[in-house]
């Protein structure tokens, strides 16, 4: 990897960082609105579109594990969503260990 | 290369910023949605070379976007690379069937990224020179009508169901998983004579008649899940799903009564007589991306035998040319 894109990736994974620490606080707060039957919709669909984002760049930015376990939260929404067979305490866990995995990954760096 | 790459994720937009930088593409413009995007394409005199984007975006998504621009003329066969996290089937089929020319999955490998880029960075270099060498034929001016066909290109057909470019057509199988293309065959099909048929013949009518070809094999193809591309000369490549169902002879005897019933003609009145041999499929199950791809070229070079060793004896052939030529 040359100097130039090693430098420039260090910028984006250092705002990434930061970003990740405001859309942890998002994932927290829409996790605490999933028992709330008005606002569930809009939590889900807010927690879904957080994962994608972290989905598609983590991996790219060294977090492999993050970037993997989102793919896969996004994913088993996503089968919620489509009324497949993927029930609510399965989201609910796999929602927890995201958040759970974007605070290490903060704090690791 | 200039490049317009749409994300609505800011971090997207900033690591395709620094990394297509670093990859030495200094002329990128960024959009965070696919609206942006449109309002850029249109106020820009120097249009873009190459176009990266998002499927999953708020508003419009970057199908929709595919769709709306390959029905501009600025931008009908500009390359895009779809660069998304939505790796399911039914996306990778959309975005192709929408004129993607290439897919790349999130989180992308940075060399896989240049790697991709390199080939659409020489597919573009290509085609300007192309443009240089024959500005009358990629003007659309009415006098590239008369021009004399070049058979050997790879046609760019539109508004056939399931039509897609050549180069786009290998990308889907690569894109593919083992288990996505479980259950697809490749096949492909030569018209006969192609080289023959089409000399002396013009750009418009080559084609057209290509085009006319693309058609009785989509409408023949109509009940599955299918890609058919123009590979050159007469011979058009294949993916279907469902293959273990699919009977070569009964396949070549639909698409010639469907090229039966279009009664073709050339520009001065004269019928045009086509037929189309179709190869033996061969299914991808288990293959990988790489070897599917191998396979569909297989299936080109063996209708292309098979067009070529059809018997045709001196005297119906020279009947068929006076048919054709007058």
């Amino acid at each position: 990897m040359n100097t130039e894109l090693s430098a420039g990736l260090a910028k984006v994974r250092t705002r990434f960082l930061i970003e990740l620490e405001k859309r942890r606080a998002v994932l927290n707060y829409a996790y605490g609105r999933l028992d709330d039957d008005a606002a569930r919709a809009e939590a889900i669909e807010e927690i879904c579109s957080i994962a994608h984002k972290i989905a598609g760049t983590a991996g790219t930015l060294g977090f492999g594990e993050l970037g993997a376990h989102a793919a896969t939260t996004e994913d088993a929404i996503r089968q919620h969503l489509d009324g497949q067979a993927v029930d609510d305490a399965t989201i609910r866990a796999e929602i927890i260990q995201l958040i759970d995995l974007a605070g290490r990954s903060q704090s690791n760096e | 290369m200039k490049i317009l790459a749409v994300d609505d994720d800011e971090i997207i937009r900033e690591l395709l910023s620094e990394i297509l930088n670093a990859l030495g593409y200094a002329s990128v413009v960024l959009a965070e949605s696919g609206q942006e995007a449109l309002d850029i394409l249109e106020a820009t005199t120097d249009p873009f070379d190459c176009l990266l984007f998002d499927i999953q975006m708020p508003g419009m998504d970057g199908i929709s976007l595919v769709s709306q621009l390959r029905n501009t003329v600025e931008y009908a066969r500009t390359p895009i690379l779809m660069i998304t996290a939505m790796a399911d089937r039914k996306y990778v089929d959309s975005a192709f069937a929408a004129g993607a020319t290439d897919y790349i999955t999130k989180p992308f490998d940075i060399q896989e990224l240049d790697s991709r880029l390199k080939l659409i960075d020489a597919l573009v270099t290509e085609r300007k020179q192309q443009q240089d060498r024959n500005p009358v034929n990629w003007s659309g001016a009415d006098n590239a009508i008369m021009n004399p066909a070049d058979t050997s290109q790879r046609l760019h057909i539109v508004d056939v169901d399931g039509v897609i470019d050549y180069l786009s057509l290998e990308n889907y199988l690569l894109q593919m998983s083992r288990a996505a293309l479980f259950g697809n065959c490749v096949f492909s099909v030569a018209v006969k004579d192609a080289k023959h048929i089409f000399r002396g013949a013009s750009q418009y009518e080559f084609q057209f008649a290509m085009t006319d070809v693309a058609e009785a094999i989509s409408d023949c193809l109509k009940p599955f899940k299918f890609f058919v591309a123009h590979a050159g000369e007469g011979d058009f490549a294949c993916v279907r799903d469902t293959g273990r169902s699919f009977d070569q002879k009964e396949f070549q005897t639909a698409v010639a009564q469907r090229l039966r019933e279009m009664d073709l003609y050339y520009c001065d009145g004269r019928p045009m007589v086509l037929h189309a041999v179709v190869s033996e499929p061969v299914q991808l199950d288990w293959r990988s991306s790489r070897s599917s791809v191998n396979a569909l070229l297989k299936t080109l070079q063996n209708a292309e035998s098979e067009a070529n060793a059809l018997e045709t004896s001196p005297k119906q052939n020279g009947a068929f040319t006076r048919r054709l030529f007058g």
